[in-house]
């Protein structure tokens, strides 16, 4: 029987990758939400609710990214009449440019949502399409052609920007 | 992870090193720190056994509190109910009387023989069989046996006796307790075009009274003018 995944482990070795998911889904407060996604996972590994090999943790634990993430964005948007809400508007669209690559960024947000999503757990989070699939709810033919729309995108979006 | 569909070039290593920033340390301290509470806080529905531990303190609660309220005979209408099922486990509880036992009459104050589950019931049998409905309603028949028992006498004759409390007779009664009945007869006599209509019609305020004089002519001879009287206008003002 394998060992149960130590939380402090799963964040050292994913908490990059999951905040360079989040700020790529332009999440408002990515570090907060960094530390609610790592939360769940220390509380649902000490009550045993995974159980499976590095592999399945990471998918795991981007499932619950990519939960956060939808939340985030779905509030949001119901929230948009709510005055409060845009100053969270504000906050994102003032939000200093990505540390990484701000041009890559930019170009992410300019693909559809599904686009950007497929893209970003299969190359940010490093999911396998069969695992990217199951975390989004596709078939892997889906996510395969959504993946390759992605990319056609940001290369025009991306060599039209360094013109 | 390189699939056939797209060969890892400069684009797919720009978007792979999108995941790679490292976390500063203040951020990554905070979220361990966080993390490490989390998995220490101890989870009252974290584990099977925790539940079942919950489950069947509920249940034995359960059980016990019923057996407790069973076994002093105030479930009410449950407790026959109650009184079989436990008697089959061993446990002899009251069987109780399936609700509140009321006044039956005795040889001081017989009932009429009536049916009827409450005083309001009894009162009204006795009106729809002509008897007097009066009489019924001061009687104590169907009303709870324990109602007014104990110490109360005791205590009203204290305070009757010093003055000081205590409820009077007449308390909660009309002022004047015939004019509902003097209402109803007005209202028949209007029905029928008798002289009482006539009398409250030609009445200065529309009001009357019993003997069909008027309310303005009671004021008259009873109460004494508003002028004021003849001693106090003749006296002269201490002031002046």
């Amino acid at each position: 029987m394998a060992e149960a995944p130590n939380a402090g482990e799963a964040y050292r070795e994913l908490a990059p990758a999951v905040l360079g998911y989040l700020r790529s889904q332009r999440v408002a407060e990515p570090e907060d939400v960094l530390g609610e996604v790592f939360l769940q996972v220390a509380r649902d590994l000490r009550r045993g609710r995974f159980k499976g090999d590095a592999d399945g943790l990471r998918r795991w634990v981007f499932s619950i990214a990519h939960n956060r993430a939808v939340d985030a964005h779905r509030k949001r948007s119901r929230n948009r009449s709510d005055p409060s809400d845009e100053v969270e508007d504000a906050r994102v669209a003032d939000a200093p440019p990505d540390p990484v690559d701000p041009e890559l960024v930019d170009a992410l947000a300019a693909l559809s949502a599904d686009q950007r999503e497929v893209v970003l757990l299969r190359f940010v989070a490093d999911l396998p399409l069969e695992a990217v699939a199951k975390v989004t709810g596709r078939t892997t033919g889906a996510v395969k052609a959504l993946q390759h729309r992605a990319l056609e995108n940001l290369r025009r979006s991306v060599s039209r920007g360094s013109d | 992870m390189t699939d056939m569909y797209e060969p890892e070039d400069g684009l797919t290593r720009r978007l792979r090193a999108l995941g790679e920033l490292p976390i500063d340390s203040a951020t990554q301290s905070r979220h361990l720190t966080a993390m490490a509470e989390a998995a220490a806080a101890p989870s009252l529905l974290g584990t099977f056994g925790n539940r079942v531990r919950i489950a069947v303190a509920l249940i034995v609660g359960f059980l016990l509190g019923t057996t407790g309220l069973a076994s002093a005979g105030a479930l009410g209408p449950l407790q026959p109910i109650a009184s079989e099922t436990l008697s089959k486990v061993g446990v002899n509880v009251p069987e109780g009387d399936a609700g509140t036992e009321r006044f039956r009459g005795d040889t001081d104050e017989p009932c009429a023989d009536v049916e009827y589950k409450n005083h309001g019931q009894y009162v009204k049998a006795v009106r729809a069989q002509g008897g007097d409905a009066a009489e019924a309603a001061a009687s104590r028949c169907g009303k709870p046996v324990r109602a007014g028992e104990g110490d109360d006498d005791t205590a009203d004759a204290e305070s009757d006796a010093d003055g000081k409390g205590g409820k009077p007779d007449d308390a909660g009664k009309p002022e004047n307790p015939g004019k509902s009945e003097e209402k109803k007869a007005a209202k028949a006599d209007k029905a029928s075009g008798g002289d009482a209509a006539g009398d409250a019609k030609s009445n200065a305020d529309g009001r009357t009274v019993p003997d069909g004089s008027s309310v303005a002519e009671e004021k008259t001879a009873d109460t004494p003018a508003t002028t004021r009287p003849a001693d106090q206008a003749a006296r002269p003002s201490d002031g002046s």
